[in-house]
C-alpha cells in the first residue's frame, strides 16, 4: 500500500518549528527526519482518531509499544515542494528476553520514491512491545 | 555547503527543558498522536509517570546539530537507538562527534557519533550519522 506525500511548505515549516530547525524554502532539502511525517498526507490517518500505517495493526495495545530504533538512508535529495510516493511494509521481527519479561521487536520499512520510481529515502523504524506483563 | 571536519571534532547543543506544549506541537506536525505522548491519564494508566517525549523529536534535535554543521543535503545516513524515555522538564544536551573521515572517489565522507544526555547524565539516545559535505547528487541504491 502506498500513498503520495506532498512536501508542502506549510507542513515543512510546522515541522521545522516543532523541532527547532531552520525553515527551508521551496527548492531546499527538507529537514533530515521530515519523512517521519508522511502519514499526515495519508487520507486514512487519524480519521476518527485512528492512526494509519504501522500503528494501525497494533490496535488497542498501542500504549505498550515504544520506539526502539530508527534508521534513515538517503539516496537523493527531497526538496520542499516535491511530491513523493511512500510505501510501508513490515520488516524483520524478533523476540528478546529482557530483565522484566519478553520483548518483541517489530521493524517497519518505509520507502520513499520520486515520480520516476527511483528510491529517494528508506527509513526503518523498530518498535518494541512488552510481552505478557502478568 | 562546504564544511570541514577532522577526527574528534565535536559540537554540542544544550536544549531548553522539554514542555508538554512542545510535545503536542511535535505530535501535531508529525502526526504521531500516540496516547503515550499526548494523553497524560492514558500514559499514567499504562504505568508511566507522565506523557513522554517523542523519540523522533530527540533524533530531530541530533539531526539539527549535523545539519547545521554540514548542511541537511550532506546527510546520507542517520540512525539512532532510543535508550531511555524523555520526560517533560528534561533538559537534554545533544552532541555530535566525528569518529572517522573517509576519502571516497566522490569526495570526503564524515562519520559521526550522536548522543543525547539528560540532566541526570542519563543517555536517552545514541546514534550515528554520515555526512558528505558537498552537493549531493545520487548515491547507489544499497542492496537489501
Amino acid at each position: 500500500m502506498s500513498h503520495r506525500f506532498r512536501l508542502d511548505p506549510g507542513h515543512v515549516q510546522a515541522f521545522a518549528r516543532a523541532v527547532g530547525a531552520r525553515v527551508p524554502v521551496a527548492g531546499e532539502v527538507v529537514p533530515p527526519t521530515f519523512m517521519t511525517c508522511s502519514s499526515q498526507d495519508d487520507p486514512a490517518h487519524m480519521r476518527g482518531l485512528r492512526p494509519a500505517g504501522p500503528l494501525a495493526g497494533l490496535g488497542e495495545t498501542v500504549e505498550g509499544v515504544l520506539h526502539a530504533e530508527q534508521h534513515f538512508e538517503y539516496f537523493a535529495p527531497a526538496r520542499v515542494g516535491d511530491e513523493v510516493e511512500v510505501s510501508e511494509k513490515p520488516g524483520r521481527s524478533w523476540v528478546k528476553q529482557g530483565s522484566s519479561g519478553q520483548l518483541e521487536f517489530l521493524e517497519f520499512v518505509k520507502e520513499v520514491r520520486d515520480a520516476d520510481g527511483e528510491l529517494v529515502q528508506r527509513s526503518t523504524m523498530t518498535l518494541v512491545r512488552a510481552g505478557d506483563r502478568t | 555547503m562546504t564544511a570541514t571536519a577532522s577526527l574528534g571534532d565535536s559540537r554540542s547543543v544544550a536544549l531548553d527543558g522539554l514542555t508538554r506544549t512542545a510535545i503536542v506541537q511535535y505530535a501535531g506536525a508529525s502526526g504521531d498522536f500516540s496516547p503515550l505522548h499526548v494523553d497524560e491519564p492514558a500514559a499514567v494508566a499504562a504505568g508511566f509517570p507522565s506523557v513522554m517525549g517523542h523519540g523522533m523529536w530527540t533524533l530531530a534535535q541530533a539531526a539539527n546539530v549535523v545539519a547545521d554543521w554540514f548542511g541537511a543535503e550532506a546527510i546520507v545516513d542517520l540512525q539512532a537507538r532510543f535508550s531511555a524515555p524523555v520526560w517533560p522538564g528534561d533538559e537534554l544536551r545533544v552532541e555530535a562527534t566525528v569518529t572517522a573521515v573517509e576519502e571516497l572517489e566522490t569526495g570526503p565522507i564524515a562519520e559521526l557519533s550522536l548522543t543525547a544526555i539528560n540532566q541526570h547524565n542519563g543517555v536517552v539516545l545514541t546514534g550515528t550519522a554520515k555526512a558528505r559535505p558537498e552537493e549531493v547528487t545520487r548515491l547507489e541504491e544499497a542492496p537489501r
